[in-house]
């Protein structure tokens, strides 16, 4: 039998899929997808991009925690998208230092 | 729709920005040129060189004289030559293997006074001597980046090259997009240097980043140049097959430290059939990864379509001295990965796992010196095919890339100087304008993520680990069917122009659709197994007609292939003529350290 369980999670938005978000103009949407086990952050972020919103920005590599790009803010504290497991409720945001290029997607220092 | 056409200007392109990207650029920076790097991700965010666990390997008897390691004297060039040959089931090319060998000490010496950190030295299977240093990629990308850096080196992120521009047989630019404005770049360019890694994202599980999809391949057989030995991807045994969110998570590492066994469902360790001295610790990868997929393709598997890997026969107190003394192991304990996150206990449980897509054994042909067959065009890294053979050797990957990274920027920027100022043909800049921009100009069509899982799928049905005539035949008609019906329908359903990954998948999908139609034609043509590649209907090694490499080129959108005999010099021995079984263990692995 499938897993019924879902999981709902707020993620920022940027205004424009056609321009910089240089200024942080976006808002948080609410997004409610299929549970999996043990999901992560980033699974969560790639099924919403493939079956809701394409348009949906993020960065990702390696996937395996060691490129370091996959930085967002999750309820407020820096984490990597790739190994933090999903919560129910929890508010995913660009990385908190850095310029946002456009939703999750940020300008690190060279 | 698409937005601005760009031109710029420079004397060399290159295209990728790890490992062997940048080490080409700082090498052509030393010249006095001006060289812009094109990368689709962030630089020391992307690319399988930070993500490296990591041996680099060098002579052993330079390890020690250089490095004060404890490497082993009686180790020569030749020996280390011969350990490659001989893991790469005797395929190599042998100017490009000696060209590796001479000059790793000196590349590597060199990331050592960037300040890449030395943790140990360590010999990996396949090795008559330890060769391996052992570091991160992390600490190797800290040093290119200072090395850059010192050199101003301008990286251009978040684009991807499409297509390289050529005029009179000559490669002259390419062109691209700008991810963080969707505009059209237009690089005009002496000379460019591949150097985007390996396309092992064609496969659904893989331990490679999500940039590996077979770009450079796919611009240097477009551009006319011979690619070699492309029916070797290898593949990494013991990654995880579930979780999902663990998925290519690789493994493997550990058999340096425990003792881990592999089980089918009985509980049975297989790998007995195959490699019975050496055994789970001493095997090599592309014999494990062959064993495994045959366990699962013979219905012996675990419930996530992997086998199973355990290490419940170890007391635990065991494991915690392993962990303790292991870079690696201390990682998956507690690292951003720990294995107690995700449930997953080595001192409970059995893991889930499988052959995973790994490492590019074939690619771009080169000679010593990183040139490809078309001027103006050169390769480095894992995109360039000779090296490794049919099999690469555990620890040369990085090594490979900082060697031929220096050598193919320096033949670059040797070339620029006596070449004429580039002209762009600009019918062929339009042409392909059109084709980049077709996904997001579009209405209806065919869906990218669609068609990315149907390449995914074909690939590991019948271009992974284990081959045969009907499943490769079958291939080769689904892939001609992407390409003639999905590819020039794709159509994103994002039409935003900053940070489309939609539209970036969709360019990619072209590349690997190109790569898989190769990999099943030259493993069509290869009729026996050996290294990375085995073929169900001819499981043996055929030393006698297959001592050969096959040379792949476009022949007027047709694949062209041609299998010529291996030749070399007096200092590689080469095997006796005849028919073997696939695996034969020349010398048992002998662990010095």
């Amino acid at each position: 039998m499938a897993d019924k369980k879902v999981i709902r999670v707020q993620i920022y938005r940027s205004p424009s899929s056609d321009r910089i978000d240089a200024a942080r103009e976006g808002e948080y949407r609410e997004y409610e997808v299929p549970h999996q086990e043990r999901m992560t952050v980033m699974n969560v972020l790639d099924i919403i991009q493939e079956d809701y919103d394409r348009s949906l920005a993020f960065y990702k590599s390696c996937r395996i925690g060691r490129c370091s790009g996959c930085l967002v803010s999750v309820d407020g504290k820096s984490q990597f998208s790739c190994s933090t497991l999903a919560r129910n409720g929890m508010k995913i945001g660009p990385a908190p230092k850095y310029k946002v290029i456009r939703d999750l997607v940020t300008k690190f220092p060279g | 729709m698409i937005a601005e056409r760009q031109l710029i200007d420079t004397d060399v392109l290159v295209v990728g920005s790890e490992g062997a990207g940048s080490r080409a650029a700082i090498e052509v920076a030393r010249s006095g040129l001006k060289v812009i790097v094109a990368t689709k991700g962030v630089f020391t965010r992307c690319g399988a060189t930070v993500t490296a666990g990591m041996d680099i390997d060098l002579p052993s008897r330079d390890a020690k004289e250089i490095f004060g390691l404890p490497g082993d004297e009686s180790d020569t060039i030749e020996t280390f030559a011969q350990d490659m040959f001989e893991e790469g089931k005797y395929i190599n090319n042998e100017e490009v293997v000696f060209a590796h060998c001479v000059n790793a000490a000196k590349y590597i010496k060199e990331l050592a006074d960037w300040g890449m950190k030395i943790e140990s030295l360590t010999q990996a299977p396949g090795h008559r001597y330890p060769r391996g240093i052992w570091s991160t990629g992390r600490s190797m990308m800290s040093a290119l980046k200072r090395g850059a850096r010192q050199h101003r080196i301008d990286f251009t992120e978040h684009t991807m090259i499409t297509n390289l521009l050529t005029r009179g047989g000559r490669v002259v630019g390419a062109v691209g997009i700008d991810s963080l404005t969707g505009d059209f770049l237009v690089f005009r360019a002496k000379a460019v240097v591949l150097a985007t890694g390996g396309a092992m994202r064609l496969y659904p599980i893989t331990t490679a980043p999500e940039e590996l999809t077979g770009d450079g391949l796919y611009l240097a057989y477009q551009a006319g140049a011979e690619l070699v030995d492309m029916e070797f991807p290898l593949f990494l045994p013991c990654c995880l097959y579930w979780p999902e969110s663990m998925l290519g998570q690789s493994m493997y590492g550990i058999n340096n430290e425990a003792n881990g066994w592999w089980l089918n469902k009985f509980g049975v360790r297989f790998i007995e059939k195959w490699d019975p001295v050496r055994m789970e610790i001493g095997t090599t990868r592309d014999v494990a990864s062959i064993a495994m997929a045959m366990e699962i393709l013979e219905g012996r598997g675990s419930p996530h379509g992997g086998v199973f890997l355990s290490f419940k026969h170890i007391p635990g107190e065991i494991l915690d001295i392993a962990a303790e003394a292991s870079v690696f192991l201390h990682d998956l304990f507690y690292g951003n990965f720990a294995l107690a996150k995700f449930d997953m206990d080595p001192k409970k449980v059995a893991f889930e796992v499988g052959p995973a897509a790994h490492y590019w054994n074939g690619g771009i042909k080169v000679n010593g010196n990183g040139e490809t067959t078309v001027p103006g065009l050169f390769a480095a890294g894992e995109v360039q095919g000779g090296t490794m053979g049919a099999n690469r050797l555990s620890g040369n990957a990085v090594t490979e890339c900082v060697v031929f990274g220096a050598l193919a920027g320096s033949s670059a920027a040797r070339f620029t100087q006596n070449t004429p100022p580039p002209e762009l043909d600009e019918e062929q800049v339009t042409g392909y304008q059109k084709q980049i921009s077709a996904p997001l100009t579009k209405k209806d069509g065919t869906d990218v993520y669609e068609a990315r899982r149907k390449l995914q799928e074909v690939a590991f049905k019948y271009a992974g680990p284990i081959r045969d005539e009907s499943g490769l035949t079958k291939c080769l008609a689904e892939a001609a069917k992407i390409k003639q019906e999905v590819l020039p329908n794709q159509t994103t359903r994002n039409k935003g122009l900053v940070h489309n990954r939609e539209w970036v998948m969709a360019l990619e999908n072209q590349a690997m659709t190109q790569v898989l139609e190769i990999v099943a034609s030259a493993s069509l043509m290869r009729r026996e197994s050996r290294g990375a590649m085995y073929r169900l209907d001819y499981p043996k090694t055929d030393n006698r007609d297959w001592l050969k490499n096959i040379f792949v080129k476009d022949s007027n959108g047709k694949v062209s292939l041609e299998a010529k005999s291996v030749v070399t010099g007096p200092s590689i021995t080469l095997p006796e003529r005849t028919k073997v079984p696939y695996m034969v263990p020349t010398w048992k692995f002998d662990k010095k350290m």
